[in-house]
This record gives structure tokens, sequence and C-alpha cells, in this order.
């Protein structure tokens, strides 16, 4: 890990820093290895991970260009290949995972967001995919998480026509689920970590996550019997012995895991 | 209409086809869910005002009875609400699954499933009336429907999850094809309660209309189709959304496509409305 990658456990939430903010945050070969190493390393000890950009400039500008002029092809592809799996480490990760964006969220920035499961922008927030228009491709899941996010019609607008949106347009296509005011994305991120983990039992909301993320590239009745399998331990756990008796016998309602403050829309 | 008690000002005054014979033997002894049909329309309200029309086993079997009946019928159009306008449905009868033992738990998310599995293939277009909470096994219910009308003052959530469950009435991979992933693991994993307003910026329902009037909006709509539309092409048209828009390779959902046009091209439906129409004033083909 370099100092250039930042791991803080507060609390039993993880916070993961991009701390290269003279290069726009740019995710290189090191930023991918730190990704892995950190979540790879959690265990029992974190139930939550925020994932930020340093500097208040950039969440990411996405991949280092100028690491990849460095590389030869062989190399590049092994890259492509890190990004891809790295990024599925992110989506597969049992623990929720919550984005942090400030400033440029570009290329595999907003790819990397895009793997999380609940993105926070700031006000200043800009979202773009620039890969074709630079003779790449956003190659970072953009083909396979993008549509499922904001539909295959947007996917198109964003990954062929280079456009860019504001935080509130990406409100509005459910891109990001909250707009904050600039500076505040990783406090409410933070925020949004401690009111889930209030409401919710951890091994419930892994079982949920993973039910999303499995049944959604699984036919449709395999992924009913997933939610079959699923049922049957969580009917058998404590965490539901726990929440229904208190709602059957005290009428106690459960109340939504994360409130929303009132400047979001 | 007057925004009475949403199901007694039901729409479905009956005109002297309503046949409540058709369906006694599904209803005989459950009273908790009232089925009337009208000129093709049938209406199934979840009656159970009380426990905020909670979907007990008992209701739901009745309730699936009650759409085997509407395919032997022919109905075309089936609409589901929940009795007043505090509640479409509060999900699953909580107070029966603390009661349940492990196997009857697991019987009634089979159950669950089924049920909505039965709804989304369907021939008849189901369209879900909602007032108050749709909240749980309720959402659940309606995410099957084909439409969804809600009152303004409805509220859609999922809170198994700080409950210690999870949605498992097909939830997990249905949410995601109507509003999408990121706001799906929102609802689900996050359990964000969103409002009729949101909901239908999100596309998660199709209409929202004063608090009262969703059922007889959905009644009026359930008409419009009944009279206005040909029940077997609606049925073969929903047949390729559920079976054909998400499931399979690409070269075969084209195939079944291509089979359900080569067979509806020479349907009677396709000859009167789309050929005889064509004396008419600006059909686009």
């Amino acid at each position: 890990m370099t100092e250039e990658f930042r791991v803080e456990v507060v609390d039993r939430i993880a916070t993961l820093t991009i701390d290269r903010p003279t290069r726009r945050n740019a995710i290189d070969t090191a930023t991918l290895m730190g990704i892995r190493k950190a979540l790879a390393g959690f265990g029992d000890d974190v139930d939550a991970v925020v994932i930020t950009g340093a500097g208040g400039q950039a969440f990411s500008a996405g991949g280092d260009v100028k690491e990849y002029a460095t590389m030869t092809p062989a190399e590049r592809l092994r890259n492509t290949d890190l990004m891809q799996d790295t990024l599925d480490q992110v989506e597969y990760h049992p623990r929720p995972v919550i984005a942090a964006i400030e400033g440029f969220a570009f290329g595999g920035g907003l790819e990397l967001a895009l793997a999380t499961d609940y993105r926070v922008a700031g006000g200043g927030a800009k979202f773009r995919l620039p890969e074709v228009s630079l003779g790449a491709l956003p190659t970072g899941g953009s083909f396979v998480r993008l549509h499922r996010v904001v539909g295959i019609g947007r996917a198109r607008e964003l990954i062929l026509f280079n456009r860019q949106l504001t935080p509130e347009q990406a409100l509005d296509w459910g891109l990001v689920s909250e707009v904050v005011p600039e500076g505040t994305a990783l406090e409410r991120a933070q925020e949004v970590a401690r009111l889930l983990l209030a409401s919710s039992a951890t091994s419930t909301i892994t079982i949920a996550k993973q039910l999303i993320t499995f049944g959604l590239d699984a036919p449709a009745r395999s992924a009913r019997f997933m939610e079959y399998l699923a049922d049957k331990s969580q009917t058998a756990s404590d965490a539901f012995e726990k929440g229904v008796a208190a709602f059957a016998n005290e009428g106690k309602r459960p109340v939504p895991g994360v409130s929303r403050s009132s400047g979001t829309k | 209409m007057a925004a009475t008690n949403g199901a007694a000002a039901s729409g479905t005054a009956t005109n002297g086809t309503a046949t409540n014979g058709t369906t006694t033997n599904a209803v005989a002894d459950v009273d908790e869910l009232r089925v009337e049909v009208d000129r093709g329309v049938m209406v199934l309200t979840i009656d159970r005002p009380r426990r905020l029309n909670a979907l007990n086993q008992a209701t739901r079997d009745t309730m699936q009875a009650a759409l085997e009946q509407a395919v032997t019928d022919g109905i075309g159009v089936v609409v589901i609400t929940g009795a007043g306008t505090r509640s479409f449905s509060a999900g699953g009868d909580v107070k029966e699954y603390a009661a349940s033992t492990p196997a009857q738990r697991l019987y009634s998310t089979d159950t669950g499933q089924a049920l909505t599995d039965q709804l989304e293939a369907h021939p008849a277009l189901i369209v879900c009336a909602i007032e108050g909470y749709c909240v749980g096994g309720g959402l659940e219910l309606s995410l099957a429907a084909d439409l969804r009308i809600c009152g303004e003052d409805a509220l859609l959530g999922l809170p198994e999850v700080p409950l210690g469950g999870v949605p498992s009435w097909g939830t997990t991979y249905r949410l995601p094809k109507v509003i999408g992933l990121g706001r799906a693991k929102e609802m689900i994993m996050f359990a964000r309660h969103v409002d009729a307003a949101t909901a239908l910026r999100w596309g998660l329902i199709a209409e929202v209309v004063p608090t009262g009037q969703a059922l007889s909006r959905a009644v009026e709509v359930a008409h419009a189709i009944a009279d206005g539309t040909d029940a077997e092409t609606n049925a073969r048209a929903k047949r390729l959304i559920s079976y054909s828009a998400f499931e399979g390779s690409h070269a075969a959902r084209r195939h079944m496509e291509y089979l359900a046009d080569a067979s509806q091209t020479a349907s009677a439906a396709f000859q009167e409305r789309l050929i005889g129409s064509r004396t008419g004033a600006g059909h686009g083909g």
C-alpha cells in the first residue's frame, strides 16, 4: 500500500481514500492493489466501507493516462483485467460500500462508483465517460453495470455521446442516491453508513446485497430459488427472530434505514 | 367519485353480469378477500383493514384461487386493491409469521413466490390500486402486476432488512428492472421508503391520483382496456415482455418476437384492427 491510498477504520466503518490530488486521484495500478488489499483484509472488524477521493476536486478522474503511456500493450491488457477484477471485488464485497463523490467522477472513477451500493454526490460533482472520445473504451464495467443503473438509453448517451452530467441530472437519472452541499459528501456518506448499521443487522444487509447482485445475473427461476434459500437461512436467524418478535409483540414499526436530509430530493 | 372508503366505493356496482356465483367456491370460507366481477374486469379487494391488509396465508391462497378462476373465465383485466385508504397492504402477516414453525415460514415463502409468478405470467393485465401503505410483501405483490396507480398519500417501501428478513417474493430481481440497480439497492438494502410523487418520478408506479381515487381510476383504466383492446393480443404482448425482455439469449428473444408476430399477423384482432384501420386516419402501422 502506498501513501497515495489510505485506509482508516473508525467505529467499524472503513474509509478508503484515493489520495493523489495532483493527479485528480487517477486510478493507477497501486490504487487498484490498495483497494483489493483493503477489501480482502476486512473481516468481522468492518461493517461498512466508504470510498472517496482526497482534496475535494475529484473523486477520481479515471485511469492513470500517464501510467498507460509507459505500458506495453500486454501490460495495458493486464491493467484492464486488474481494473475489472478489482471493481468486481467492490461489487461482490459482503459489506455495503458507499461512494462519497466530490468533483470529477470520470471514466474509471465513475466505473468505480458504479460498483458501490450507494453514491453520495457533492454539489460540484461531474460525471462523464470520455473514453470513446479519446479512442478508448470504458471497460471497467460500463457495459455491464451502467445500463442496469440508468437504463440502456441513458447508458448509450453517456458511453457513446460523451455526455457530462451535473449532480442534479445524476440524481434525476438514479445514478446517485443523494446530492449534498459541496464539500460534505464524505461526512454524509459516513453518516449513511452509521444510520444503516443502526437500523439493520450486518448479516441481513449482506444477504440482501448478494441477492440483488447475483439475482440480476441469474435466470428468474434461479433468482427465485436463491431468494427461497436466503429466506430459509434468514428466517432461522437471530436478527429475524428479534425483528419479527418486536414487530409482532410490541408493535414496534421498522424505521426506514436511512432518513434523508431535507436538502436532498 | 367521492373520496369515501376506497373499497366500499369500488366502481364495480354490478349490472347483472356480476357473477359472484363463479367465484363462490374460491371465496367460500374466507371473507378477507372480496372478489367482484363486472363486464370482464375482476376486482380483488384485500379486506383486512385492522391488520393493514396484511397478506396472511389464507388470503393469499384465496387470491391464487381467484386468479385461477379468472383464467378459466377469460377475464381480461384484474384489479387488486386493499380495503380502506390507510393501506394497500402491509405485506406478509408478521403476527402469523411470528407464530409459524420454520416449515410454515418456508411454505409461506414458496407460495408467496408462486403468487407473484402467477401474477406475472397471468394472461389478464393486472392493475394495482394503491392507497396508503404499500410495503414489504404488498409492494412485492404489486411489482409482479402490470400497472400501479397510487393515491397521493401512498408510501412504498421494503422494511424487511431492518426487520431481519429479506424481500423474497421476487423483488430482489424484479425491482432493479423497474427502477434501476442503484435505486433498487436504496430501497432494499437501505430500506428507503418513497412517497407517491417520488415513485412516479422513478417509474415505480404509472400514475398518481388524489387520495381515495386510486380504485375508481384503476377500474376506469381496467374497463377501458377490457372494452377497447383485444385480450389475446394483450396476453401475448405481456408474455413477450415477461419472458423475452429479460431472459435468454438475444437470438432466442428475437426469434420469439418473430414467432409471436407470425401468429399475431394472422389473428382476427390484427386483421380487424390494423388492416381495418388502414382506411382510417393516421395509423402508424
